[in-house]
């Protein structure tokens, strides 16, 4: 047996595919599946003749549906095509209508069963396949019955729905075909059997029973009226909420069951403000019949009622129930087990509840994720029938799965794609949110008695998705609840960093231990400590408490004594150093943005432990919007060419004149207003690019200014960033080789903390040299400067730090400093000139002059501005 | 090379005694206003009040010298000026401006509780407290013989509040004589005035203490004549110190009715500061009735409390520690009030249904032992507390059904009964031990003072390293390089530098090296050198008539009872070991 899937393309595309499969008649049966979400009910059965003439052979069978399920993907509005060739086995199929077209009655269980007995079965059947169209009450009994008829012989499908209508609508509107027509009210069955066939069914439902058992007391048809002798409906709904009424697919997250198979949902419908009469048409001569027999009914009393798609038994006990993501990732991984273990796989089909992807948005494509490389195949159905237990049942909200072979194969699975769990939790938030909800509207409901049984239902389901996978310890979605509700606010983060190179050297089991030793002795040492503890990650806790119990001094002498514990090693363990960041003032909203500005802040200073406010991170509004100002400013100077340097004159002491011009950067913008570096600087530089381009336009301005000056120099500053700029060098060593005379330029350049440049900025410098240009050193005596690497750049000037020079009357060590500087000049550096900046006054001109400083700038002599004279 | 490159503003609070407890209670409130704004600090400069120079005073020459202090406040680059004179009434507002404060023109200031013309103002509501306290006296306990000891002819609010108590009577019919009245100078020391209102009126009734300090002389008075404040006669006080719920009996008084004065006046002045106009405010005032007046602030209504109504727990909350509302608290903190809502609102709600399991219980516990070790009592007194805990505990018992959810809740009652009596007394043991240490330490630091090895000299220096030993764990030291000399009659000036001697930070000293030391006087709250505080008191260390320096040290508690004293004890050491 093998099987191949297409996408349905065209009907030239599908018969070029049908001829390349060389199917073979003589070898076995060959079915033909068409699940459709594209095709109206004749042009499937135009699709299937089509199929039919070119494989004449072929048993073909066909189904609409809302979305295909092809190779592990869900796809919405296509057609797929699956053929399945046997090896001797056979296939037979037939669609039985399951009500009396004279009549109008519906067509009992035991005529069904004839008819498939007559047409489908065989000896050695060994998978149903099994569509529904339509509403057939019976449809569990049927089901049931063929647990009788076929013991053991499994059964996989489901009541077909289509796309264009959604899943609120009846489920009518889906159909059935075959080459020979369609029919919206039958049923298909395809049996596959033979002597070497095997198959294997499986489900996967995500549901687990909470609660109180209820007997089914009253019903109606489909319609539960009573259990336990209480109103149904009102019994159901005053558990889920008002909010039932706005988002009836919650009955999707709160299914109920029934007491014998605890984990398969029973579909439920919740219908507000309806009568019998609308539910039931009494034009259906099936109905009419129902109502007959019940005339104790008001069939016209409009109120709220719960249904399924069966009829129901009165008797049989039901539960509520929940669907949470952990039991979805617990039965699917068990379900992935079977299916991989499975010797005989040749075929998979597959068939997913529509609802599922109702309450967990990314159930589906999570759970078929894993079957991606396999040829998986099948569609969504509105309700599916599965094989549990060693029976076949009707589900709701499932994903059934039959493996099929007839001889050893195997499916490329990836079971690594179930780790990836994360979009399946991002919906815990959502729920948690509607559960809290459902709670609070519990304890300010008035009937108190009836709501305390329903209160420990909700919780129980809280605590269903507030548990972390095999630890019996809070997960992250508890962590966001506590915050949000407990006002738990002071939050201590512990992480053990740089696990990956774990692997590398001890083995899966050690480091299990270890994280297990790690998360023990956490989990313990909160609870002596009377803390909440999550389980995060693997390798990441948090530990919290609300600001009401704890103070932050206590908080943070615990975590210390916590860290100390953590740091002994147990002997055969793996030695660990967990890091930690407590944080203040945690919210929803806040926490994470913090934590991660934290660790950053932590990997920056190398610290272990670090407390902090989540206020402090917050920067405050003021200096965003300056932040956003400045950077319109820039770019407007840019675009509008409102960079202007101005020139401040350095005064030549020994001649009383100006010496050269210093360029200093401006910035204007649209009002007029001037901006200094000391506004823009820091922001230009954060964005690194708009630093380059205002740099490189002052470097050409200054340069235009000063390209045929004759007697008079100019400096330009320039920083880290512009020498290792290969643009702005290409620029600067340009424009040098095309002015009269180089010796006038003089580049200013800051000493910084990147040692690793001095490279650069040594051959920068000797290219200045060469070009015939100068070098001054600026702020010397401040932040970085570092005597040898002044030794070694081989400058012209250098420019003594503002902050000596205006201190050097007051503060006999600022003078010390001066007089070092002019001491090393004289011991051998005559041609080296000093100049001394933020000259304020006569006073400090004085003592510069004392000292014999080439050079003063200050606003003692000049103010920069925009146009000078030369 | 000193830095003096901080930004900080500083505001300087003007104020007449540190120690009293009217100036504790401002110092305190101008503080926790001002927790909220790091880039600020408070300097406290406080004299000693000196009542119309009266030579006679035995104390007079300490005062005047001592007051040598108020020169900084032109010396110091103070950002804004908060003032609470309450004796310059007597003088126009625009002679202290002019006279005084004539550097100050284009400082923003605040005037406390202090009348002066043209200037912006904090005070009390004098009227609306003190007519809810004798209306309800005269109205509800059918009172007819009222007395009042009241203040100073100088002070202002004084005077208002005997204004309003005439007022008050006449309009209920009871005629004033000034029999009913007695002045005080306002301090604890009121015996003499006390003893002449009794003996006037020797069945009064009820008497309205002018403040919180008054009261104690008239309780020992009452006491001595057989007579019980809150049995035999109603007693209140004014401003609602925190005083005055230690008195025993504890003492009902008028207080603000929300922010308090200092509060209010930080409030304003951050608003003068960034350039806005501001208007002079009146603070509301009331009742806060304890023992010596019982008086219910608030009804425990059963409805509200079936309800678990989040409003009634949080006005329980703050009728029970009726000081938490007016601070501000630090943000690393427990957060006491919402604690509070926590274990009431799962008493009541246990109540409510009728069940309290064992773990609930335990829980209860803990979190109300956690609301006692985190310093709760600091925000009531026993008493009120008890008293408060027992009204609701009786409105409980009225309404519960469940036997045994009515136990656990008693019970939990009963353990915060236990805890607000047993963390008082902790309080009071620890207040004493702290007292004895301080004089301990005190003492040490003489003994060390005078040791001397073989030739070495006791000198000034020797007092400087011991300074650890003054009791008080941050402190600075600042002296001059000469003392300077009072002489009477003539304007003190101190020198424009000054030395910076050493800081304790925490209780260890570091002693500066000597050519570190120099600085302005102008710079000296923005040495780098200083405690990490944000708040600082300055006291003159002087000893008769040299003033050797000035002592900086962090604004707390302690420092306000013990300020005066340690610095005195300095002054008086370094004068033993002057060489002359």
């Amino acid at each position: 047996m093998f099987t191949w899937n297409y996408q349905y393309i065209s009907k030239v595309r599908l018969a070029t595919s049908l001829a390349q499969m060389m199917l073979d008649p003589e070898k076995g049966d060959i079915l033909i599946r068409i699940h459709t979400a594209i095709h109206l009910e004749d042009e499937a059965v135009e699709l299937a003749r089509f199929i039919k003439t070119i494989v004449p052979e072929a048993r073909i069978v066909g189904t609409s549906t809302s979305a295909v399920i092809n190779r592990g993907k869900l796809a919405m509005n296509q057609c797929v095509v699956s053929v399945t060739q046997m090896n001797g086995g056979h296939v037979q199929s037939h669609i039985i209508p399951t009500r009396n077209p004279e009549t109008g009655l519906p067509i009992s269980v035991d005529e069904v069963c004839h008819s498939a007995q007559c047409s489908v079965l065989r000896e050695d059947t060994k998978l149903i396949l099994m569509f529904l169209a339509g509403t057939y009450l019976d449809i569990q009994r049927m089901v049931d019955r063929s647990n009788e008829c076929k013991p053991g012989v499994q059964m996989i499908g489901g009541i077909v729905n289509v796309s264009e209508i959604g899943i609120q609508k009846e489920c009518k509107a889906g159909f059935v075909f075959d080459e020979n027509g369609w029919t919206s009210e039958g049923l298909l069955m395809a049996t596959l059997g033979g002597e070497e066939m095997e198959c294997f069914s499986t489900y996967a439902t995500g549901v687990q029973a909470i609660g109180n058992e209820y007997e089914i007391t009253d019903a109606f048809g489909s319609c539960f009226l009573g259990m336990n002798g209480i109103d149904a409906a009102q019994e159901y709904s005053t558990g889920i909420g008002e909010a039932l009424r706005d988002r009836p697919e919650l009955a999707e997250l709160f299914p109920l069951v029934y007491s014998d198979m605890p984990d398969i949902p029973v579909p439920i419908q919740y219908l507000d403000e309806q009568s019998l009469a609308q539910l039931f048409p009494e034009e259906d001569p099936a109905y009419a019949a129902m109502f007959a027999q019940r005339p104790d009914l008001d069939r016209n009393a409009k109120k709220s009622y719960i249904c399924t798609n069966h009829n129901i038994q009165v008797g049989r006990k039901l539960r509520r129930a929940f669907i949470y993501d952990r039991k979805i990732i617990a039965d699917n991984r068990a379900m992935f087990g079977h299916v991989e273990s499975f010797e005989k796989s040749d075929t998979i089909f597959a068939y997913s509840g529509a609802a599922r992807s109702l309450i967990y948005s990314n159930c589906a494509k999570w759970e078929l994720s894993a079957y991606e490389n396999s040829n998986i195949c099948g569609c969504v159905t509105n309700g599916e029938i599965l094989f549990a237990n060693d029976r076949n049942t009707l589900a709701d909200c499932a994903f059934a799965v039959s493996v099929l072979g007839e001889e050893a194969n195997t499916q490329e699975c990836n079971p690594y794609a179930f780790s990836h769990t994360d979009s399946l939790a991002a919906d815990n938030r959502a729920l948690l949110n509607y559960l809290m909800d459902i709670e609070s509207y519990l304890e300010s409901s008035s009937s108190a008695g009836a709501a305390n049984g329903l209160r420990s239902f909700v919780r129980d389901c809280e605590l269903k998705l507030l548990y972390s996978e095999n630890e019996d310890i809070p997960n992250e979605a508890a962590l966001h609840m506590d915050i949000k509700l407990k006002e738990y606010d002071r939050i201590c983060f512990i992480q053990v960093p740089d696990t990956s190179g774990m692997k590398l050297v001890f083995d899966e089991e050690l480091i299990r231990l270890t994280q297990r030793a790690f998360l023990g002795k956490c989990a313990d040492y909160a609870k002596r400590h009377d803390y909440r503890v999550y389980a995060l990650e693997d390798w990441r806790v948090a530990i919290g408490a609300p600001s009401y119990a704890v103070s932050m001094p206590k908080l943070t002498r615990d975590m210390e004594n916590l860290q100390k514990e953590l740091f002994t090693t147990t002997e055969g363990l793996i030695a660990i150093v967990p890091i930690f960041c407590i944080i203040n003032g945690c919210t929803v909203e806040n926490t994470e943005s913090v934590y991660n500005s934290a660790r950053l802040e932590m990997m920056n200073r190398n610290m272990q432990f670090y407390v902090c406010d989540a206020k402090s991170f917050q920067s405050d509004e003021e200096s965003i919007r300056e932040r956003y100002h400045m950077v319109n400013v820039i770019n407007y100077a840019i675009a509008h060419d409102r960079i202007i340097p101005y020139y401040q004159g350095i005064r030549d002491n020994a001649t009383g004149t100006i010496h050269h011009y210093e360029s200093l950067m401006r910035l204007e913008d649209e009002n007029g207003t001037i901006y200094t570096p000391y506004r823009f600087l820091d922001v230009a530089r954060s964005y690194g690019l708009l630093y380059d381009s205002v740099s490189a336009i002052m470097i050409r301005k200054v340069f235009e200014r000063f390209r045929d000056a004759e007697n008079i120099s100019v400096s330009i500053n320039l920083g880290m960033r512009d020498i290792k700029n290969r643009d702005t060098m290409e620029l600067v060593y340009d424009s040098l080789t095309e002015v009269k005379h180089p010796e006038n330029f003089i580049f200013e350049i800051l000493e910084n903390e990147d040692v690793e440049a001095y490279d650069v900025l040594e051959s920068f410098v000797d290219r200045i040299h060469q070009l015939g240009a100068k070098i001054s050193i600026d702020d010397f005596g401040s932040g970085y400067s570092n005597l040898q690497h002044v030794i070694s750049i081989h400058s012209d000037f250098i420019k003594i730090d503002g902050s000596i020079v205006r201190k050097c009357c007051e503060s006999p060590e600022a003078e010390l400093l001066i007089t070092l500087i002019m001491g090393y000049k004289q011991l051998g550096m005559q041609n080296l000139k000093v100049v001394a900046e933020f000259v304020e006054n006569e006073e400090i001109q004085n003592v510069l002059l004392k000292h014999g400083i080439d050079y003063s700038q200050g606003y003692l002599f000049s103010r920069p501005v925009p146009e000078i004279a030369v | 090379m000193a830095n003096y490159g901080d930004s900080k503003k500083t505001i300087g609070l003007i104020l007449e005694d540190i120690s009293v407890d009217y100036s504790k209670e401002i110092i305190h409130s101008v503080r926790t206003a001002m927790a909220g704004h790091s880039d600020m600090r408070l300097v406290v400069l406080a004299g000693i009040h000196d009542e119309e120079k009266n030579r006679q005073d035995g104390n007079y020459w300490y005062k005047t010298v001592h007051n040598s202090v108020y020169h900084l406040e032109e010396m110091l680059n103070l950002d804004g000026l908060i003032l609470t004179l309450p004796n310059i009434c007597g003088v126009s507002g625009d002679d202290v401006i002019d006279e005084r404060y004539s550097k100050f023109a284009k400082v923003p200031k605040i005037f406390v509780s202090t009348d002066v013309a043209d200037a912006t103002t904090v005070r009390y509501d004098n009227e609306q407290g003190l007519r809810e306290a004798i209306e309800y006296l005269i109205n509800v306990k059918g009172v007819t013989r009222l007395c009042m000891l009241g203040g100073r002819d100088d002070n202002g609010d004084a005077q208002e509040r005997k204004r309003v108590f005439i007022d008050c009577l006449t309009k209920s019919r009871i005629p004033y004589s000034e029999d009913m009245y007695e002045k005080t100078d306002m301090s604890i020391e009121s015996r003499a005035a006390a003893e002449k209102l009794m003996d006037r009126n020797p069945d009064v009734q009820a008497i309205f203490c002018v403040n919180d300090q008054v009261a104690v002389s008239m309780y020992d008075v009452l006491k001595e004549r057989g007579l019980m404040p809150g049995k035999d006669v109603q007693v209140f006080g004014y401003d609602n110190t925190k005083f005055a719920g230690t008195m025993i009996p504890p003492l009902a008084s008028i207080g603000a009715d929300g922010p308090t004065l200092g509060q209010k006046a930080v409030e304003l002045l951050l608003e003068k500061m960034e350039g806005r106009e501001v208007e002079s405010v009146v603070l509301p005032t009331r009742l806060y009735g304890r023992e010596s007046l019982e008086y219910e602030m608030y009804e425990y209504t059963t409805m509200e409390m079936l309800q678990i109504d989040t409003a009634f727990i949080y006005r329980m909350f703050d009728d029970c520690l009726y000081r938490y509302a007016s601070e501000i608290h630090d943000n690393d903190e427990v957060n006491l009030r919402r604690l509070f809502f926590e274990f009431i609102s799962r008493m009541l709600r246990s109540m409510v249904s009728n069940s309290m399991t064992m773990e609930e219980f335990a829980e209860l516990r803990r979190l109300i032992h956690i609301f006692f070790a985190n310093g709760a009592m600091k925000y009531t007194d026993p008493a009120k507390l008890v008293r408060s805990i027992e009204r609701l505990q009786n409105s409980m018992n009225k309404s519960q059904k469940s036997v045994n959810a009515n136990l656990m809740n008693n019970r939990c009652f009963s353990y915060m009964k236990d805890r607000a009596i047993m963390a008082m007394s902790e309080e009071i043991n620890a207040i004493g031990e702290n007292l004895k240490k301080g004089r301990e330490r005190l003492q040490d630091f003489f003994v060390k003072c005078m040791e001397f090895e073989g030739i070495d000299e006791v000198n000034e220096e020797t007092v400087i390293r011991n300074c650890d030993r003054l009791g008080l764990s941050n402190i600075a030291v600042f002296l001059f390089e000469k003392p300077v000399i009072y002489r009477d009659g003539e304007p003190v000036e101190f020198p424009s530098v000054i030395r910076m001697m050493c800081s304790v930070r925490d209780g260890e000293i570091r002693v500066l090296a000597p050519q570190r030391r120099l600085c302005p006087v102008s710079s000296i709250l923005e040495r780098t050198e200083l405690p990490k505080c944000d708040s600082f008191a300055v006291i003159p260390v002087f000893y008769g008539c040299r003033i050797y320096g000035l002592l900086l040290a962090e604004m707390n508690e302690y420092t306000a009872d013990r300020g005066n004293i340690v610095a005195d004890q300095l002054g008086r050491t370094l004068r033993i070991n002057e060489k002359d």
